[in-house]
């Protein structure tokens, strides 16, 4: 039974999983920030990458989308920043990151870059509340990505490297 | 900004002409060279993107002023003055077409300097009331939060935290005698957090003492892409006072090119005095620690890259072979594009143009010039060093439909750190 | 008046007064520019500026590099035809240099005519091709005024009728030359007026850019 309580654990897990249970792992952590974003394009993305038995055309179709999602949703330079639709901004980063085909997202580690986009989203957010509360995302990815492995059909403890 | 009048508009466009533009104005033959080598009228065929017909409001006001021929001219009511009219209609190719690039500058056979002339004329452009809406926004909110963005304090301590719990390195806050002070973009800390954390792990394994202040973090200056002087020098002001209180050996510009201009190149002309401290673009350091042995990479690219200059880091700021040499490091398939380096051709979003609303249409319409350059080299992914031109690059590749990835160089160079674990420190100051 | 009296008049003081009219307001154009002068650079420069000032001087000579050659080609060729014509013609011909020794007693050897009267012709061609340009190319014709047109015409005229003159063509010699003369004093009396004034100029803002740009370490 693997314990995840830090990013160190976190990294090497994500990078022992196979391309595949990577995506499905990125799914579940960008679901946790999806309320953040009502791009339903977004929604459409992960709809697709948890889909077991998903395609490349598929999933490159996905990509291209949030390609689109993301680059719309950036805050132009120098603009008063909204914190609510940068928050839309990186949710649509991480979701991009998750459905990248292998060597396309430039990214030096999609699979990270999905799980570090998620807590900007995160941290956008409680800008935009401006409750000062903490960002806790990171523990919620340590759980999320421990029940996850944990599991038995997410072939939880195969390491393909 | 106090309020503005054609009077002051023209007052401070007077108080911008010196030996230098009196100089350029005198010797246009009016050849069009400018207008061959920028890239808003190749990229349109408009000859009103012509460099130097950008500042005809201002050559007149040259003429009726300060040539003799001209005052005759004046006198005999055959040299009408600069109407508010005219400048409101000068406005789109001052501040819409034109990225302050300097590409023209390079290629003017009698040698006028053009883009000197239209950061001056911006000056009175600005004073009379005739800036774009998106810039005046952006440096309000410079002048009275701190960002053109609104980027607070507490937005780069998130950072920071994040910083921590990937790397367990802390971002160090207000560090007396650190040697390196880092500002950073609004831009950067909102949409490319990768690079806080790429220099906290780079510096770390260097060994080299930094630190950001939470008084000065904003590297930006819209001042400069406004042209007002007074906030630019204003924004310039509180970095220096930051640094100097710290009292840092060198100030590190982000990956962004105005800034480094506006630091380095304008600063100590905006207020008046050397600064006690250096200023060097992050690239100069990484270049440096690369030459002291002190930046290890491991590992190589594979995909066949080239680089794009960010104008005011390259050709207007100097900043020409540290790019190259830490490519160099990490790669083995860099190919550069035809025109590179000094000659490179504007990304088309520098200068003002990218927080300028009115811009969108035809900075885009710039982009195609980019375009060519890329389709002709066949690359698979872009780099460059600037967060802006990123952002266009980005955008227009997403809206032509190419498939090239952009990334930043100290991102990439982060990639491939050979890092020790925290245990073994390295060498401390 | 005769032809000879005429001619007599506008070698002598006619030609004279419009050169000092041409002393005395090139004199004043680069002092209205030269007086205002440039304020200091705090910057921490990276390399000289005066050094790299003196090299833009004689590297604007050039296309900033292949590229921008080929994309100004027409206005580079014909703009360096017209110009190396024009300088052949005034320093290189005997007569001409005769007139300098004359004022400035130093003499240099000159080109056999015939040659000089080929430079002649590549300068006449050049600047009619420069000329259809300018009022063909939407670009140019956008930028052009008639200061343009004007100063076309002062350095077009002593051009052709020198030719004339030395070809005996159009009118008797001394009419023919006495014009040529003319047209000299009117170049001479409108350059100051013009972007003519680029001639003494450019040294000054190629100077300038160049240091400038010398100053961050860029140079051209």
């Amino acid at each position: 039974m693997s314990k995840i309580d830090s990013d160190k654990v976190l990294r090497q897990a994500l990078h022992a999983l196979v391309p595949e249970q990577q995506r499905l792992l990125g799914t579940r952590l960008v679901k946790n920030v999806l309320p953040l974003t009502d791009d339903e394009r977004v929604q459409r993305i992960i709809e697709t990458a948890e889909k077991a038995d998903v395609s490349d055309d598929e999933l490159a179709e996905a990509y291209k989308l949030g390609r689109m999602a993301v680059v719309e949703s950036r805050t132009r330079c120098g603009a008063d920043c909204n914190w609510e639709d940068q928050a839309a901004h990186f949710v649509a980063r991480a979701a991009t990151a998750v459905v990248a085909p292998p060597g396309k997202c430039k990214a030096p580690d999609p699979p990270w870059q999905a799980v570090m986009s998620c807590r900007m989203a995160r941290d956008c957010a409680i800008l935009a509340a401006d409750d000062g509360s903490e960002n806790t995302e990171a523990e919620a990815q340590y759980d999320i990505a421990e029940n996850f492995l944990n599991t038995p059909n997410s072939a939880a403890g195969d390491n393909h490297e | 900004m106090t309020q503005p009048s054609l009077e002051k508009g023209v007052n401070i466009l007077r108080e911008q002409i010196d030996g230098p533009v009196a100089a350029f104005f005198s010797s246009c033959v009016h050849c069009g060279m400018c207008a061959e080598a920028c890239l808003f009228y190749t990229e349109t065929g408009d000859p009103k993107y012509t460099p130097i017909h950008k500042l005809e409001p201002m050559r007149r006001l040259w003429e009726r002023e300060f040539t003799f021929a001209g005052r005759i001219k004046k006198w005999l009511g055959l040299a009408p003055p600069i109407s508010d009219e005219e400048l409101e209609q000068w406005q789109p190719v001052v501040y819409d077409s034109c990225t302050l690039c300097g590409r023209c500058s390079m290629v003017c056979p009698v040698g006028n300097d053009i883009t000197y002339m239209i950061r001056r004329m911006r000056e009175g452009m600005a004073a009379s009331g005739n800036a774009p809406q998106g810039l005046i926004g952006a440096t309000t909110r410079a002048v009275k939060l701190g960002s053109p963005m609104g980027v607070k304090l507490a937005t780069l301590e998130a950072q920071a935290r994040h910083v921590k719990i990937s790397t367990g390195l802390d971002v160090p806050f207000d560090e007396e005698g650190a040697e390196y002070m880092v500002v950073l973009s609004s831009m950067e800390v909102v949409n490319y957090p990768e690079y806080l954390e790429a220099i906290t792990r780079i510096f770390h394994e260097a060994g080299k003492r930094w630190t950001i202040s939470t008084e000065a973090f904003e590297a930006t200056n819209s001042g400069i892409q406004i042209g007002v002087s007074d906030i630019a020098a204003e924004l310039v002001g509180r970095i220096v006072a930051a640094a100097e209180k710290l009292q840092v050996k060198t100030v590190i510009t982000p990956e962004c090119g105005h800034a480094y201009t506006a630091l380095r190149w304008e600063g100590p002309n905006l207020i008046g005095r050397p600064f006690l401290f250096k200023v060097r673009h992050i690239l100069e350091v990484l270049d440096d620690l690369r030459e002291q042995g002190l930046l290890q990479t491991s590992g190589m690219e594979n995909d066949r890259i080239t680089f794009h200059d960010p104008c005011q880091l390259v050709r207007r700021g100097g900043v020409v072979d540290p790019p190259r040499n830490l490519l160099n490091m990490v790669s083995n398939n860099f190919v550069e594009m035809e025109d590179h380096g000094t000659m490179n051709w504007c990304c088309g979003a520098g200068g003002g143009v990218s927080a300028n609303e009115a811009a969108d249409e035809i900075r885009l319409k710039a982009f195609k010039r980019k375009k060519a350059q890329l389709e002709s080299l066949e690359v698979e992914t872009l780099v460059t060093a600037c967060a802006n031109c990123r952002i266009q690059l980005e955008e227009g590749i997403e809206e032509n439909e190419m498939e090239i990835p952009v990334v930043g160089i100290t991102e990439m160079l982060a990639a491939h750190l050979v890092e020790h674990p925290s245990s073994d420190e390295g060498e401390q100051p | 008046m005769s032809g000879a009296e005429f001619l007599l008049w506008m070698r002598g003081p006619g030609i004279s007064f419009a050169a000092l009219f041409f002393i005395a307001g090139v004199v004043l154009r680069l002092i209205e520019i030269l007086m205002l002068g440039r304020t200091k650079n705090l910057a921490e420069l990276r390399g000289s500026g005066s050094t790299a000032g003196m090299r833009t001087i004689a590297t604007r000579f050039l296309p900033a590099d292949a590229n921008t050659f080929r994309r100004s080609l027409p206005t580079i060729v014909l703009g360096y035809l017209f110009h190396i014509g024009l300088f052949v013609v005034i320093f290189l011909l005997t007569p001409h240099i005769k007139l300098f020794q004359s004022v400035f007693h130093i003499g240099w050897p000159g080109l056999p005519t015939p040659v000089v009267d080929f430079f002649t012709v590549v300068a006449l061609v050049s600047m009619l091709g420069l000329l259809w340009r300018r009022v063909s190319n939407r670009l140019l014709r956008f930028l052009s005024t008639g200061e343009d047109y004007l100063s076309w015409a002062v350095t077009f005229m002593p051009l052709l009728t020198g030719y004339l003159s030395y070809h005996h063509l159009l009118l008797p010699y001394s009419w023919m030359l006495g014009i040529h003369i003319l047209s000299v004093a009117l170049l001479l009396v409108i350059f100051p007026f013009t972007k003519l004034m680029h001639s003494f100029t450019l040294f000054i803002a190629r100077y300038y850019n160049g240091a400038i740009a010398g100053e961050k370490g860029v140079q051209q």
